[in-house]
């Protein structure tokens, strides 16, 4: 339904469903508002908006609430109501302390500006009453209530954009107010520190607690840019000190996808790494065993020498080369184009290969492209979420808000995991697996839907190429059986396939959880094998969707920072692909044989095969399993470059050490994990002695006699793009506002949003590829009795160089803590915060214990964030058959009690996400 | 928590279609089983259990008046000193308990016996002085009366004293059987020709019912005197979600203390009503939403639910006719202002009680977001007899598009307060008499409950008692809880007990209600000191002006209304009382008047 509203004399048009404020704004008619927000359901609490309705008879109404009815005639303003607008300003502005000249919010503050244009200099009544006092006790968010006029804009984010649920209104009438939890203070409640409820705050109730008297708003320079942690991508605006040459603040920008403004705590306030003390400042060089620093003259002299000599004598394929998720589009395209360019092998790898590569190889082998189908706003218009393997309020904070904004909407939201993590909270049905059976599980899911007529037999028959073959291939998996090898109760199995089959449209998301087994290639084809036979593919809010893990990672395989393709998965053995691209780059004698991947060029150092390693930003010792390992490994390297940002575990093996240029140094761009190309930019001053990367690899390549063409970013963008597929609609400038999703084929195209649509596949028909479950590599027994199982904490990032560099994390999570379960750990003897050494067959640590229920009884947990308490140690050099990618999700340990301990934490910040 | 106490959570949650909805009886078990008070940690263990945040527990919780987040003594004393209590002298009472048990309001006895607080209306207008203690009511109290009372809770026992309101009945429809003495029971229901209005009603169409009810005229009885049929026409037709229907018994409009009687003595003629009412609307589920201080009525209706599903009144096909009736009883905590449907609607669904804004209304999207019928308890008691005796019967009683019966609660300054049921239209003398006259001299009344603005005695005069009439004369019939003021009765007393009832039942939700529910008693106050200046009082005017249309729902219009009246109609009162203050100094005051 459609009408007609007039507002001040204008006739508008109006669509069923718009409220009066919503057509006065798309009109650019102003009416002033503070407890309205774009973001959240109206709630007419303030009274500011309220308008004049009627012909003859007229009464005041919120503008916010009031639907628009054909007919209607509204007056913004007239005396009256800027009397009752002043009224209210003047009763906010009674009620507690509102200070502009010492307000942190002043320039920005809603309630000061709106007194400023109604001409309200002082408050109508002042009454003297006791304040309320000031929550300090987060290390992210100031609470100061005395500034609080109760518009309910915190609460609502809290509850229903980032659906948090830690903030509500407590008491009644005057006493209103807010609390955290129980009324605890932030510090002790569940927040995680998003700073949703300070973005949307329209006064200075609360406040980043970090950037108070840093500056005010006019002072700060504003750059727009792309968050340098997980695959979300999410926008954000740098608020910049430069004379300083500071980030002082970091806001989500709204209004624009993937985030729409909302941020996690990573993203909103670890911030201050680029400016850290701590970062690599100077080329250095290994002279007579110790590393010194040189000029970048020597520095890349010296590099030039020593590939030239080694490449000269043992030939090209003992150079390998790392690209890397958290760094640019254009170093990954860089790293790439240096090393078949110049060098001529297509050894180049990045770390994919320990993540997502099973992801890119099954998706691809099943539908044609190994990236998200769909896209992460999508997710929260799903009716059924199937997740698995994914800690996603941890790892992939921002992507679990639009999860369980679904769930608000009424989504079914199946959670299958081996640990009962956080989001378990908002799930309708928690399916606790053992480690290393998803194959199992997966095929007794498509038993069932298959038995009880529940798959899309239409979408099998049009869009798939072997459905029968599926079909009795699964007939060897009867939910008794597949039940019995992933430990999940038979009932709760048929109940999960009934949800599938048969409760709507369903959107599956999984991360590393399915791809770090030896069956990781597996686990994701029988993960796209669900979904072609339910047939929820090509469709808004459906799909198969890997969310990944790290700022670029997908962009660092879009770039070709892979041994088997170039950018945009053209690939290298295919001769036309070489001619093209000798032709494009003005070289001869590009390879044609297909490079080592990651694992395999570090195996290759033992025999010799492997000589030179050129890695950007890995900081391979700490990532790679069995640390042991990796750095017998990497000591035995002739030639050992490592560029990055700040001294790591890797960084004591090197040769050569170039140090990088940091996110918020550098223009570029990052692709997210929805396929998003968005502009990364420069917000500070760089060292003054610290380079581009692409600079040096130019640099060396000139010495090589090779012109890489890399004058500036943009334009190794423009040579990347020139010869790429599915990025060759995406320039430099049209994503320089908001960014586009590949495939983007053409200057025209508006990008793709979800793929595959109406179920056909970038191969044509999907293909299906049926797997036989298999056990992991190491299984307890004995001697090591307990699953080991790592991945991330939501207040780390990676090897914690950016997190552990920036303020306020560290005090919310300062160590690392093996998670075991109550069971086991009584029989260990062991409580929260005692010391314990964690061994394996390949090496042990010591750390402090947490005893939680999100374990599962016989599994432990840990992460890699920490060097000095690093999972990796511990974890099992065995690979997936295909991608050989790690099985860092499962091995065998024990643990022994070292001695007492408590926590270093204050009570309750590790318990955020464990909540019953 | 206890395992039983956990089970028993678990059973409540299955009386709701959300188990969010059992948090307030939930909160309700647990506080009874914790010596009256709430800890955090509870609060934490029922919203795991329900699936609920806990801060949004929390909000709740602390939300209600009943539940006490303070440790209470064994006895909570809980005086009602609201504008009918203050008239029959209820702040003697609470002066003469203070002293007896040397604490102030607020206070717990040291040896942890009695806690004393005051609170906001008990719907005892007709016999006030009350007294509740933890859950019992003790009505018509007197010093003397309040010494017998602690000293047998001293002996740890709760007196049965029974202290019945004073009725009388001209139309014999509504209180007809409110002498019978088993008055409760299904036996003598069916003995008075209960159930077969509900058997007349169920061999008709639902359309049908609907059509007579509309034909009727019958308006709202809680206040605003909305025609019924007119609300059930606005039910979205032929929609595929439930719809329910809300018996609306949080009766806590000061002066109003009618729709007890009807649910304490003759449960089943409400249970009756709202089968009728429940089969023309189509609504499968029910609920009677009471307020929380009465919860032996509570008791009562659902003895006579049990009763009535026993005898095939309520429950799975009805009288063999293919309906299903239910009701689920559903106790508040404590909010005035969940009478206001669509707050009722809210703290149903286990939420802070705070009224919701309109559109949409309830009718479209109520309670789950599904179509919603919520009337009062004597609208839906009038439905046996309009099915029964007919929509000719029901018109022939009042005045145009005024009928039907009314029962007026009439407290204050009258020598006999209580419930006395007239046609609607009938004279406010009548009334008055009926309740044996004013003591003295009228001064005001206020004819619809407190939140309506009070009648000078000569506006008063010539008034007939029904919707149009009152309005004519510039205030509400509202609930019918007429409060007669005689002389000796103070003004600005009566405005700053007004104001503090706003501040106390104010949901806080919106800037003008929150902030004048804050201001206005700090200015009220200085009045009835005699430290009030004349900006003061305009400032009390302005205040009240900016709220009336502004705020988010009618209450929050309705509290200061009755002030701006009581300003306005009786200034020279406040003046007086102000001008002593302009003698005095001023400079000491809390408030300043910029």
């Amino acid at each position: 339904m459609t009408g007609t509203i007039t507002i001040d004399g204008k006739s508008l048009p109006f669509v069923d469903g718009q409220t009066v404020l919503g057509v006065a704004r798309e009109n650019g008619i102003h009416i002033p508002t503070l407890c309205y927000h774009r973001k959240l359901l109206p709630q007419g609490r303030c009274r500011v908006c309220l308008v004049s309705v009627g012909g003859k008879q007229t009464s005041l109404q919120p503008s916010c609430t009031l639907p628009a009815q054909d007919g209607m005639v509204v007056k913004t303003t007239n005396d009256e109501i800027v009397s009752v607008r002043r009224s209210m300003v003047e009763l906010m502005l009674g009620n507690g302390e509102h200070n502009c000249i010492a307000c942190e919010k002043t320039g920005e503050c809603e309630l000061q500006a709106l007194a400023y244009a109604l001409g309200v200099e002082r408050p109508a009544i002042v009454v003297e009453e006791p304040s309320q006092p000031v929550d300090a006790s987060a290390p992210m968010i100031l609470r100061d209530m005395r500034r609080c006029i109760a518009c309910g804009r915190c609460v609502a984010a809290c509850s229903t954009t980032v659906v948090n649920e830690v903030l509500s209104f407590a008491n009644r009438g005057k006493h209103v107010t807010v609390v955290c939890d129980n009324d605890v203070p932030m510090a002790d409640s569940t927040c995680v520190q998003c700073g949703e409820c300070v973005q949307l705050c329209p006064v200075g109730a609360l406040l980043d607690k970090k950037a108070m008297g840093k500056g005010r708003p006019w002072e700060l320079r504003k750059v727009i840019t792309t968050c340098p942690y997980c695959g979300t991508g999410c926008q954000l605006v740098l608020h910049v000190d430069t004379r300083a040459n500071r980030i002082v603040r970091v806001t989500g920008r709204e209004g624009v996808p993937p985030n729409d403004g909302m941020l996690c705590v990573k993203g909103r306030f670890g911030y201050e790494f680029p400016s850290s003390e701590n970062r690599l400042t100077s080329p250095q060089i290994r002279k007579n065993g110790v590393l010194v620093d040189v000029s970048w003259e020597e520095a890349i002299d010296f590099t030039y020498r020593r590939i030239k000599e080694i490449v000269e004598r043992d030939g090209p394929d003992v150079f390998s080369a790392f690209g890397s998720g958290r760094v640019s589009n254009e170093l990954n395209y860089a790293i790439m184009k240096f090393t078949r360019a110049v060098i001529k092998t297509n050894n180049v790898d990045h770390c994919a290969r320990v993540c997502h590569g099973p992801s890119v190889a099954g998706l691809a082998a099943s539908f044609g492209s190994g990236a998200m189908t769909n896209s992460i706003q999508e997710i929260q218009d799903a009716e059924v979420l199937f997740v698995i393997g994914s800690n996603t309020t941890e790892a992939h904070p921002v992507i679990s808000y639009y999860m369980k904004r679904a769930v608000k909407r009424g989504a079914v939201l199946i959670v299958t995991d081996p640990r009962r993590i956080d989001l378990c909270r908002w799930a309708t049905l928690y399916v606790q697996t053992k480690p290393g059976t998803d194959v199992a599980y997966l095929n007794g899911l498509m038993n069932e839907i298959f038995k009880n007529g529940w798959a899309n037999e239409e979408f099998l028959r049009n869009n798939t190429e072997n459905p029968d073959q599926v079909r009795k291939a699964m007939e060897e998996y009867p939910i008794e059986r597949a039940s019995q090898i992933c430990g999940v109760p038979e009932a709760t199995m048929r109940e999960v396939a009934r949800i599938l089959g048969t409760r709507g449209k369903v959107c599956i998301c999984y991360t590393l959880g399915i791809t770090e087994h030896n069956c990781g290639t597996d686990n994701v084809k029988a993960i796209a094998s669900l979904q072609m036979v339910l047939g929820h593919l090509g469709q808004y809010a459906t799909g198969v969707n890997p969310l990944r893990g790290q700022n670029n990672v997908q962009g660092a395989c879009d770039m070709g920072a892979l041994p088997n393709v170039y950018q945009t998965y053209q690939a290298v053995d295919d001769p036309g692909v070489a001619k093209k691209f000798e032709a494009a780059w003005g070289v001869n004698g590009l390879s044609t044989r297909v490079g080592y991947k990651m694992p395999t060029m570090l195996r290759k150092i033992g025999d010799g095969g492997t000589k030179i390693l050129y890695c950007i930003g890995d900081n391979t010792a700490q990532v790679e399993p069995n640390v042991n390992k990796t750095i017998e490994e990497l000591k035995k390297l002739e030639l050992f470059i490592v560029c990055d940002i700040f001294p790591n575990m890797t960084t004591p093996y090197a040769h050569v050490i170039f140090p990088d240029q940091c996110w918020g140094e550098f223009e570029g761009t990052y692709t997210n994990t929805e396929r998003r190309v968005s502009r990364v930019r420069r917000a500070l001053d760089p060292h003054p002695n610290v380079r581009p990367q692409w600079w040096v690899l130019s640099e060396l390549a000139k010495r090589f006699g090779v012109d890489l063409g890399f004058t500036s970013e943009e334009a190794i963008w423009n040579d990347m793009q020139r010869s790429s597929t599915s990025y060759a609609g995406i320039t430099w400038e049209r994503c320089k506002d908001v960014g586009l999703q590949w495939p983007c084929p053409t200057p025209d195209h508006p990008g793709t949003p979800f793929m595959h649509k109406n179920g056909k596949f970038s191969r044509g028909k999907g293909m299906f590829h049926p797997k036989q479950w298999r056990a992991p590599t190491e299984v307890p027994d004995a001697a090591y009795p307990l699953w080991l199982s790592t991945g991330r904490r939501l207040w780390h990032y990676h090897t914690g160089t950016q997190t552990r560099n920036s303020v306020g994390l560290e005090e919310l999570c300062p160590e690392e803590l093996i998670e075991l379960h109550p069971v086991d750990a009584e029989k260990l003897g062991i409580r929260t915060g005692d010391w314990v050494k964690v061994s394996s067959r390949r090496g042990s640590i010591d750390l402090r214990a947490w005893v939680t229920e999100r374990s599962a009884v016989g599994v432990t947990w840990m992460t890699f964030h920490f060097a000095e308490a690093c999972g990796n140690v511990l974890t099992i050099d065995a690979y997936d058959d295909v991608t050989v990618t790690p099985e860092y999700k499962c091995c065998a340990i024990k643990v022994e009690k070292i001695e007492d301990g408590q926590l270093r934490a204050k009570a309750g910040a590790t318990e955020r996400q464990a909540r019953p | 928590m206890l395992a039983s106490l956990r089970n028993r959570i678990v059973e409540l949650a299955a009386r709701y279609p959300e188990p969010r909805s059992a948090l307030m009886p939930a909160l309700h078990a647990i506080q009874a089983a914790a010596n009256g008070s709430l800890q955090k940690t509870d609060i934490q263990d029922v919203a795991t259990l329900l699936g609920i945040p806990y801060a949004h527990a929390f909000g709740v919780a602390s939300y209600y008046s009943m539940y006490n987040l303070a440790p209470v003594g064994k006895y909570h004393l809980q005086v009602d000193t609201n504008v009918p209590g203050l008239l029959a002298g209820a702040d003697d009472i609470v002066r003469h308990i203070s002293r007896r048990l040397e604490v102030k309001v607020g206070q717990t006895t040291k040896d942890g016996l009695f806690t004393l607080s005051t609170v906001e209306d008990l719907a005892s207008c007709g016999t006030c002085p009350v007294v509740k203690v933890n859950h019992r009511y003790y009505e018509r109290m007197s010093p003397a009366k309040v010494d017998d009372l602690l000293a047998s809770l001293r002996l740890g026992q709760m007196p049965e004293w029974s202290e019945p309101t004073r009725f009388g009945t001209e139309c014999n429809i509504l209180l007809r059987r409110r002498a019978r003495a088993d008055a409760t029971s299904i036996q003598s229901y069916l003995a008075d020709g209960g159930y077969v209005a509900l058997e007349k009603a169920l061999a008709q169409k639902p359309a049908e019912i609907a059509t007579q009810v509309n034909q009727s005229g019958l308006r709202g009885r809680g206040g605003a005197g909305f025609p019924v049929g007119r609300k059930w026409s606005l039910l979205p037709p032929g929609t595929k979600s439930p719809i329910y229907l809300i018996c609306n018994a949080d009766e806590g409009e000061p002066g109003t203390f009618k729709d007890r009687q009807i649910m304490e003595f003759d449960p089943h003629l409400l249970i009756e009503g709202m089968a009728i009412a429940a089969y023309a609307i189509g609504a499968k589920r029910s609920f009677i939403y009471v307020r929380g201080e009465f919860d032996w009525i509570a008791t009562i209706l659902e003895r006579a639910l049990d009763e009535a599903r026993r005898a095939g009144k309520v429950g799975h096909n009805i009288m063999g006719r293919g309906f299903d009736f239910d009701a689920v009883v559903h106790l508040g905590a404590g909010a005035y202002i969940c009478g206001e449907e669509t707050a009722l609607i809210e703290s149903l669904e286990g939420k802070r009680g705070t009224p919701r804004f309109k559109p949409p209304f309830p009718a479209v999207a109520g309670l789950y977001g599904c179509p919603t019928i919520v009337h009062n308890v004597e609208t839906l008691a009038c439905l046996p007899f309009i099915v029964q005796d007919g929509v000719e019967a029901f018109r022939a009683i009042g005045t145009a598009n005024n009928f039907g019966p009314k029962i007026f609660g009439v407290s204050g300054n009258v020598k006999n307060p209580g419930v006395y049921e007239f046609p609607l239209g009938t004279p406010l003398t009548r009334v008055l008499e009926a309740a044996g006259g004013v003591v003295g001299k009228l001064k005001a009344v206020i004819v619809g409950g407190l939140t309506t603005p009070l009648l000078t005695a000569a506006e008063a005069e010539g008034l007939l008692l029904d919707y149009d009439s009152c309005a004519a004369r510039g205030t509400l019939l509202g609930s019918g809880g007429i409060i007669v003021m005689n002389e000796s009765a103070s003004i600005p007393q009566i405005a700053l007990r007004t104001s503090e009832f706003h501040a106390h039942e104010s949901c806080g939700q919106c800037t003008p209600c929150r902030e004048s529910s804050r201001l206005l008693p700090l200015l009220l106050r200085k009045q009835v000191d005699g430290r009030g200046t004349e900006a003061e009082l305009d400032m009390v005017l302005r205040l009240t002006r900016d709220l009336r249309g502004t705020a988010l729902c009618p209450g929050g219009g309705a509290f200061v209304t009755p002030v701006a009246a009581m300003v306005t109609k009786f200034r020279h009162e406040f003046l007086s009382t102000a001008s002593i203050a302009s003698k005095a100094a001023t400079a000491e005051g809390d408030v300043g008047v910029a």
